[in-house]
């Protein structure tokens, strides 16, 4: 058997076309990351801007709120005691206000109030756990709060807020940070209520499930009859339109800067396709001669272009996530701004961008191969 | 076999060919000679049907050859190789003798291996075609050319970059090959017309002498 000398069984793959050739790939994949980098990167950090904005009551949209005196509030406890779609349940009173720092702007943060025993279940609820630290201990004046809102205000384990210059009189002391997809803050419904004397109270039931959550809205409606207490979703309908239009604005601003970069990124993708081709005439020569049709070159190019700006989108998203994860260490995380990293939109956003400079790239190419005349070529340079 | 009948190649009022007929035989070397612009390499073009001639008729086996699927007689029938070699750059010298077959099996890895060390060029097989000179490159076009067997391989002015010792290498190659392929030859090499088994002399676009 011949000794074969050294070399790829394909020498004409895609693979070692795009391997060997990296300046000619490069440009392109290079635009590709670059556009990708910075339109993921506004993409998270302006529906991070929304997720930290609404952090602070975002937990409320799954609960129902019972309001009254505190007499009748007991007396709801009682039925509620017994009801499973009522089992995460919390006080909420005025003195349980604690000033949060959000977006580098001052907001009420509520404290909720947890019965004896079940604060691990509160949080479990929320999808939330401890994160460092523990759980505030029954009958005190101790909370747990989110690690985002600890790191507004830069506090830590052992830090008390609360008094002068905060929305509750009580001295609350920080024995627990929380981390998960909702931002709760717990204390002791006894120790606060204890140390904090009457006031009007709520209780909020949460419940995740819709059709639970009316259906125990209207139980609660039979059984507990106005104006002793009153029932009431906690996001009315006019908040979720708020909401809506809010996230409205924000898409068309995200078009109109994804359309800005499209048209850019495309403009330029197609003369990088243009030159792209045009480097590789000999290439394309060489095999039209060996038989291969115009729509197989096509193919074949189209196919490399898709590869690498596949590639550079990748590579984009990838250092979009890194450099938002510098950025959430070095500065969002003191500002208490929440970056999620596993947000799908920046996908969203910039995969439409990269199919449609592989559509652009493929409509040059299919312009300059229909102009292409390998055998013109071929007598020109002998 | 390849027949040419009262074939014309205008280009504009240019006539490049002005009612030739030829044959070219399958097998055996058949050299194409003139002066510069006597319209050799057009003869060679509409012989393999890279062009269509203006008018006349190519026929190849009795059947004209506008009839046939170009793009396979191309990748099955024909091969080709010209005064610029046409190597991938980022390939080796090995690796662009097997550009000529999409799947290369292992035979056709080897028959690629032994034509590169026919060609002399067995050490510089694993070799950068960037790194090869301008003779070196024009050997391994050939080599790439004939790695397939083809039934008709054309070649125009293909050891025009050669010195003496790699013709004498291609020339000897040749013979082996026209005893059984078809070779069509532009030359303006006079030693080539002692390998041809016949020669087409064109001038002006019309042949002057043939077997």
């Amino acid at each position: 058997m011949t000794e074969l000398p050294r070399g790829a069984s394909r020498p004409l793959s895609l693979w070692i076309s795009l391997g060997r050739n990296p300046m000619r790939t490069m440009p392109m994949m290079l635009v590709t990351l670059i556009a990708s980098l910075g339109i993921a990167s506004i993409v998270v950090l302006a529906d991070s801007l929304i997720r930290t904005a609404l952090a602070p009551n975002d937990f409320l949209k799954d609960g129902l709120v019972i309001r009254g005196d505190p007499a009748a509030l007991d007396n709801a406890e009682v039925f509620l005691r017994d009801d499973p779609a009522a089992a995460t349940r919390a006080r909420l009173g005025p003195q349980t206000f604690i000033r949060g720092r959000i977006l580098q702007l001052d907001s009420y943060f509520p404290v909720l109030l947890v019965p004896d025993g079940g604060g691990a279940s509160t949080l479990a609820r929320y999808g939330d756990r401890i994160d460092s630290g523990r759980l505030p201990a029954t009958g005190t004046l101790e909370i747990a709060v989110p690690v985002g809102f600890a790191g507004g205000r830069s506090l830590r384990l052992g830090d008390i807020v609360g008094g002068p210059g905060d929305y509750t009189p009580l001295p609350l002391r920080i024995v627990g940070l929380t981390s998960g997809p909702k931002w709760i803050a717990i204390g002791s419904a006894t120790g606060v209520r204890a140390a904090g004397g009457g006031g009007p109270e709520a209780i909020l039931i949460t419940q995740t499930d819709t059709a639970t959550r009316d259906a125990l809205d209207r139980r609660l409606r039979v059984r507990l009859p106005a104006p002793a207490v009153t029932v009431q979703h906690w996001t009315p309908p006019g908040d979720a339109a708020d909401a809506g239009s809010y996230e409205d604005d924000l898409t068309l601003m995200l078009g109109f800067i994804m359309g800005v970069n499209a048209a850019v990124l495309s403009s330029i993708g197609g003369l990088l396709a243009f030159l792209y081709f045009r480097q590789r005439q000999a290439e394309f020569i060489l095999l039209s001669i060996f038989g291969r049709t115009k729509w197989s070159l096509a193919q074949r190019t189209v196919g490399e272009i898709a590869v690498v700006v596949g590639t550079g989108w990748l590579a984009g998203i990838a250092a979009a996530i890194l450099f938002m994860t510098i950025l959430q260490e070095l500065v969002f995380s003191k500002r208490a701004i929440i970056i999620d990293l596993s947000d799908p939109a920046p996908i969203f956003y910039t995969f439409p961008l990269a199919l449609f400079t592989v559509a652009v790239s493929a409509v040059v190419t299919g312009i300059a191969l229909a102009r292409f005349d390998p055998i013109a070529r071929l007598q020109a340079r002998g | 076999m390849i027949e040419a009948v009262g074939v014309e190649l205008r280009f504009g009022e240019h006539a490049a060919l002005a009612g030739v007929d030829t044959t070219v035989p399958d097998r055996g070397l058949t050299a194409i000679v003139g002066a510069s612009g006597s319209g050799k390499s057009s003869l060679m073009h509409v012989l393999s049907g890279l062009r269509r001639p203006t008018a006349g008729e190519v026929r190849l086996d009795g059947t004209p050859l506008a009839t046939h699927h170009v793009a396979r007689l191309r990748s099955d029938r024909f091969a080709f190789a010209f005064q610029d070699h046409y190597l991938l750059m980022h390939l080796n010298a090995f690796e662009n003798v097997l550009t000529a077959v999409a799947k290369p099996t292992r035979d056709v890895r080897e028959r690629a291996a032994q034509l590169l060390d026919r060609l002399g060029l067995g050490t510089a097989a694993s070799r950068s075609a960037w790194r090869l000179s301008g003779g070196e490159r024009q050997r391994v076009a050939i080599a790439r050319a004939l790695v397939r067997s083809s039934a008709y391989f054309f070649a125009d002015e293909p050891t025009a970059a050669l010195d003496r010792a790699s013709v004498e290498l291609v020339y000897k190659l040749f013979r082996e090959v026209a005893q059984t392929q078809a070779i069509v030859l532009v030359t303006h090499d006079p030693a080539a017309l002692a390998v041809a088994h016949q020669v087409i002399e064109l001038r002006d676009g019309v042949v002057v002498a043939r077997p």
